[in-house]
């Protein structure tokens, strides 16, 4: 004999059957399918605005459109691709939606992992239709393969060149560096003990291969607009052809004497700080890593406009993009949440939440938008200049994380000295075509 | 029936069916942890094995996946990178566990004068190493930033010109000795203290009547009563410091230019950035025979056996 809650005395056998009930009640609840108004959809999902948008504003006004929840898992960059791929690549479908860096991308396209869009709708034509011509065309690249889409950016990001404005005006600098040279000179002539000239950032995988080498590499050598500068599209090393990636390590080298103390070890976080709180007067870096610098002690003194060249007008397009998780038990309903964000009242609700990385056209196209986000001045600095788009590194591979942490090795160690520039790239063609080769 | 009505024959037999019993008692009690170790611990390591002698790539599945024997292993030792690692990892333990050393056994022996205050102030020493591996990094992370971080502000205020700490390839492997010199030096300090503490008083009386000077009876007396204590803690902080990966990730990813690239964090990239499980299992296993070479080659140097056995005897 037992007791319920009641303090009543509960024979065993009553007690075995009412558990059983309680059981069987539990089993059957599962059986028949959940309300819309009970589905969860569950994002792996970064930590920047954009994706804290995701989880707030944007999931409370899809929860009022649809009644469908949207929650999410925020992750800091570097355990992000670790998560994704591990959820991934083991069938998981705890996430219904991944995000990921574009460069990441492709892998979990590539491998299956990532819902194939169109071939969804085929199947099912009451799907409701992707609208991806709202959306920029350099971001729209990274999420299709072969032909089909398999998701949607949800951030676009370029090389921007932020500079202090208040500085160049005491130095006496009136035109803002579009070259290499001129950049060279303005660091040259902005340098002081209290403020260094510019800064690198020597000690981030991606910070140093994408941001600081590749915007230089990026204009010295005439691509199309979805080449990127490693590889060519039968997969090939093309990044020192004209010995560009040499130059371009050689560009690094001449400016590293005007960086703050310990630029080896900077990455975009000392970057950011060292801007924001005016120890270094200009850099040049991703668009998405720079929020917040107007959030110190020298807010509204920055500026902000594409990359300096050194021959033609290319800037890497990449940003940040979502895809269904194809092993997903509700990839329908995951599907259905990519549609509507197309419609474009997410990406308006990501620029209201802070982010600056914008790729919903009608807002870079919008004038006044630049007014309330200063850095969106590089995007429309595009169309003065006649910037080509390009895409990021290495894109197109499955492994495109590997290829980069040879070339940021490689880079490295020719910044630094520790290699000729001309050994450093010839090191990295090797190991770049091994790593590719697999 | 003779044999039954007697009771020796009937003892025997009860005697017999209680140890028949008892004999699976102690099998039925371990078996509970003996299937949870296996399940958790055996099979985990031999499976390491078996990934190790494969091209296990679960992130690119387009590539061959399958047995390749020991060619992870040949790969190891012509690969540069990780005999770096495998260098700077017993570096960084020398370095670590030496001055570790030394400053616990100076703390322990200031602390046992039983000065005023002490007992607090004991309790404060303490605090680095309970404070969380990730708080560390990420504190001492902002603290060593060469133009914003407070160490180089109070250099300055001695008047010593700003340090690159962790952001220079010279300085960043000896910036790591000191956080870990910090976070556990109050570890072997515990251990060496209560070592001191339970030293017995006549060997000291007998020093002080021959005549003997505190520094004298540090040496000849603490330090040689002492050796079993600090023997423990040095393979305690051995073992630890080879592990080291927390501190280092969050601080410099092994960087820059491979200058605090530890194996560690060697093991991570291979394993869970490049995902190539296959190589990654093979340096796994390499490391763990290191640390258990370094381990033994410790314990037979230290006649660690033997202390421990003339312990158990006394």
């Amino acid at each position: 004999m037992t007791t319920n809650f009641l303090k009543q005395s509960v024979g065993r056998r009553t007690f075995m059957r009412g558990s059983a009930a309680i059981a069987a009640a539990a089993a059957v609840s599962r059986v028949f399918p959940a309300r819309a108004d009970d589905v969860t959809l569950n994002i792996l999902n970064s930590n920047v605005a954009w994706s804290n948008a995701l989880t707030g504003s944007v999931a409370e006004a899809y929860k009022a459109a649809t009644g469908v929840t949207v929650t999410g898992e925020s992750n800091p960059y570097e355990s992000h691709y670790d998560k994704m791929l591990i959820e991934l690549s083991q069938g998981s479908d705890t996430f219904d939606l991944v995000t990921s860096d574009s460069i990441w991308v492709q892998q979990p396209i590539r491998n299956g992992w990532a819902a194939n869009l169109d071939d969804m709708k085929a199947k099912n034509p009451s799907l409701p239709a992707l609208h991806m011509e709202n959306l920029e065309d350099g971001a729209n690249i990274y999420t299709a393969y072969d032909g089909k889409r398999f998701g949607l950016p949800v951030a676009m990001t370029t090389p921007v060149f932020v500079y202090r404005k208040d500085l160049f005006e005491k130095a006496g600098i009136d035109k803002v560096p579009t070259t290499w040279d001129e950049y060279l000179a303005a660091a040259k002539k902005l340098h002081s003990s209290d403020v260094a000239g510019n800064t690198l950032l020597l000690g981030g995988v991606d910070a140093l291969c994408t941001g600081d080498w590749g915007s230089r590499i990026q204009s010295m050598t005439k691509l199309g607009a979805t080449d990127d500068y490693v590889l060519n599209a039968d997969k090939e090393p093309i990044f020192n052809s004209e010995g560009q990636g040499e130059h371009a390590i050689e560009r690094l080298k001449e400016v590293v004497q005007y960086c703050p103390q310990g630029v080896q070890g900077f990455d975009y976080p000392e970057g950011s700080s060292v801007m924001q709180q005016g120890k270094a007067a200009m850099f040049v870096t991703w668009s998405d890593v720079i929020v917040g610098i107007e959030d110190g002690p020298n807010k509204g003194k920055f500026g902000y406009t594409v990359a300096p060249i050194e021959k033609f007008e290319q800037q890497q397009i990449g940003g940040w993009s979502i895809i269904a998780n194809a092993h997903s038990s509700k990839v329908e309903e995951a599907y259905k949440f990519l549609a509507w964000m197309t419609e474009g009242k997410a990406y308006e609700l990501f620029r209201e939440g802070g982010e600056s990385s914008l790729c919903l056209k009608k807002d870079v196209e919008n004038p006044d938008i630049v007014k309330t986000v200063p850095m969106m001045q590089a995007f429309h600095d595009f169309a003065p200049r006649k910037t080509v788009p390009i895409a990021l590194p290495a894109y197109r591979l499955t492994n495109a994380v590997a290829i980069e942490r040879v070339l940021f090795e490689e880079i490295q160690a020719g910044v630094t000295g520790s290699k000729t520039p001309k050994q450093a790239m010839a090191d990295a063609y090797d190991r770049v075509a091994k790593t590719v080769k697999g | 029936m003779r044999a039954v009505a007697s009771g020796e024959i009937k003892g025997t037999g009860a005697a017999t069916a209680r140890r028949a019993g008892e004999k699976y008692v102690p099998w039925m009690l371990l078996a509970p942890t003996m299937i949870i170790m296996t399940l958790v611990g055996f099979f985990p390591l031999v499976h390491s094995l078996y990934i190790s002698m494969t091209s296990y790539r679960p992130t690119e599945i387009d590539k061959p996946q399958g047995f390749v024997g020991l060619e992870n292993y040949v790969r190891a030792f012509s690969d540069p990178l990780f005999g770096h690692s495998l260098l700077l990892t017993g570096l960084f333990t020398g370095l670590s566990v030496g001055l570790s050393l030394v400053l616990a056994v100076l703390l322990a022996a200031l602390f046992n004068l039983r000065l005023p205050g002490f007992v607090a102030m004991r309790t404060i020493v303490l605090v680095p190493m309970l404070i969380t591996p990730i708080a560390v990094g990420i504190t001492w992370r902002i603290m060593m930033m060469p133009d914003l971080g407070v160490l180089n502000f109070l250099l300055a205020m001695l008047g010593i010109p700003p340090q690159p700490w962790a952001n220079s390839a010279t300085s960043a492997l000896m910036a790591m000795v000191l956080v870990d010199v910090w976070q556990w030096t109050p570890f072997m300090f515990i251990i060496i203290f209560a070592g001191l503490r339970a030293l017995p008083r006549s060997p000291f009386e007998a020093a002080a009547i021959d005549g003997a000077g505190p520094i004298r009876t540090f040496y000849s007396v603490t330090l040689p009563m002492l050796r079993p204590v600090i023997v423990v803690a040095v393979l305690l902080r051995v073992i630890d410091a080879i592990r080291t990966y927390d501190t280092v990730y969050i601080i410099t990813r092994g960087g820059p230019d491979f200058a605090s690239d530890l194996v560690s964090v060697y093991l991570q990239r291979a394993n869970f950035k490049f995902f190539d499980l296959g190589y990654g299992a093979a340096i796994s296993w390499l490391t763990l025979i290191a640390i258990l070479a370094i381990v033994l080659i410790f314990v037979r140097l230290t006649g660690f056996m033997k202390l421990l056995a003339d312990k158990e005897g006394r």
